[in-house]
């Protein structure tokens, strides 16, 4: 009996670990694929926030643990590859994540136009960063000029990805599951 | 606030508390983080990838991108290349043109008293073959009837019929139509007039000549000057069969006139001359 139980825990770590290395690929290749090819793309002179599309699509089809532990290792990449000075990021993920993940699973089941209010507080919640970090890093604080040029273009741009990135994340997410339970 | 309530929460918090707090602590201190070093030192084959990728997608956008461009440059050139073909096709009219005056001008040369107008053949006769035609001068011209007309091949024919800008020429193969001929080589003479049986063959024939005369296949024939319509010296054509004539006992020969009537544009009315 004790060996049943010593093998189950074993093999439970394995797929933890494995699970965890799945999603840490994709945060990394997300993260990449942000800081080098949708960097050059600008729609509308903004660069979408991918990571935290992914976070709020992980934390909705996985729940508010995987949301807040990819949140932590989301905020942590991007703040590592791509920003210097104050990091904010990863607290901002994993509340974000753990939050989505949380009502994702308690308050509306799974599904596209269930994801939208999700997306549209991801896309405030974002603004709101993004209107942080102007405010840290710019000297004078120009409100209209920073809505215009960096909350709303953002916004636009993450919105589409946001919208778009669902379905391959949905089948990630579904594949994952599949995979390693 | 039972949502944080919650031991997972709180240890994720402190996490990523520490995790914010020390890079940025290090940042503010002016030292780079270890960690942010070690990330960004094993994404940079990632990033690299990313990067080419970029560089990919880049060039495909460019090219797309560059279409109107070259769609504009394209229909600039399509129109310069148009405009080139105009002045070329000009050029090879001019120099089409430059090359039959200065034809009509040897031809000047050799008959000085030629007074001569260029006509354009305007349209031809409605028969199978082409034995009139309409050129695009008259009366006002100073054209008039029976006048001759020729190309620097020879004898075409004579003016039958005239308006105000158009005139009428009949053909030397026409049955209506008869030049005085003589034969360089031997001088033997005749008279070269159309038959309705060889009309249609595009030749004619040369009659009245002696039994006895000279004439052998391939001899030239010019035009004598008799009558009041040709002057004299000028190409008609060339012998290619003879005949005695059973009825008259006279030779009768077949010319193939120097002019190719299918081929003509272009042609001299000659107003006035001296023989």
């Amino acid at each position: 009996m004790s060996k049943y139980i010593l093998g189950h825990r074993a093999q439970t770590r394995t797929r933890s670990i494995r699970y965890t290395l799945l999603v840490a690929v994709l945060l990394i290749l997300v993260a990449v694929l942000q800081v080098t090819l949708f960097s050059r793309f600008r729609l509308f002179g903004a660069v979408p926030d991918l990571m935290i599309c992914t976070v709020l699509c992980l934390a909705f089809f996985c729940g508010k643990y995987v949301g807040a532990v990819s949140g932590i290792g989301a905020g942590f990449l991007i703040e590592a590859i791509g920003s210097q000075g104050i990091t904010l990021l990863p607290i901002c993920y994993m509340l974000l994540g753990y939050i989505m993940g949380h009502y994702a699973r308690t308050v509306l089941p799974r599904s596209y136009p269930a994801y939208l209010p999700y997306l549209a507080v991801t896309l405030v919640f974002r603004a709101a960063i993004t209107f942080l970090y102007a405010c840290m890093n710019y000297a004078n604080i120009n409100l209209p000029q920073i809505l215009l040029q960096s909350v709303l273009p953002e916004l636009a741009v993450t919105a589409i990805a946001g919208c778009i990135l669902y379905f391959p994340l949905m089948l990630f997410c579904g594949w994952l599951e599949k995979k390693i339970f | 606030m039972k949502l944080f309530k919650n031991k997972f929460f709180v240890i994720c918090l402190c996490v990523a508390v520490v995790i914010c707090a020390v890079p940025s602590t290090f940042a503010l201190m002016g030292y780079r983080g270890l960690a942010r070093n070690i990330v960004g030192t094993l994404t940079v084959p990632f990033r690299w990838c990313g990067t080419v990728i970029g560089n990919a997608f880049e060039g495909f956008g460019k090219y797309f991108g560059s279409v109107d461009a070259l769609r504009a440059e394209n229909e600039a050139l399509e129109s310069e290349n148009q405009a080139l073909r105009d002045q070329l096709e000009e050029a090879e009219l001019m120099e089409a043109e430059n090359e039959r005056l200065r034809q009509y001008l040897e031809m000047k040369n050799q008959y000085p008293s030629f007074l001569m107008e260029e006509g354009m053949i305007i349209s031809y006769s409605a028969g199978n073959y082409m034995t009139s035609f309409t050129l695009n001068r008259g009366s006002l011209h100073g054209i008039e009837v029976n006048m001759p007309v020729v190309v620097t091949e020879g004898i075409v024919g004579y003016v039958t019929d005239v308006g105000l800008n158009w005139c009428m020429v009949s053909t030397i193969i026409e049955t209506a139509s008869s030049v005085g001929a003589y034969i360089p080589r031997s001088g033997a003479t005749g008279i070269v007039s159309g038959d309705s049986s060889l009309r249609n063959e595009g030749v004619c024939k040369i009659s009245y000549m002696e039994s006895n005369a000279d004439i052998q296949v391939g001899d030239k024939v010019m035009s004598s000057g008799t009558g009041s319509v040709y002057p004299a010296d000028l190409p008609i054509g060339e012998i290619i069969s003879v005949e005695i004539d059973e009825y008259s006992r006279s030779l009768v020969a077949t010319v193939k006139p120097m002019v190719d009537f299918t081929n003509l544009k272009y042609m001299m009315i000659i107003t006035g001359y001296q023989n």
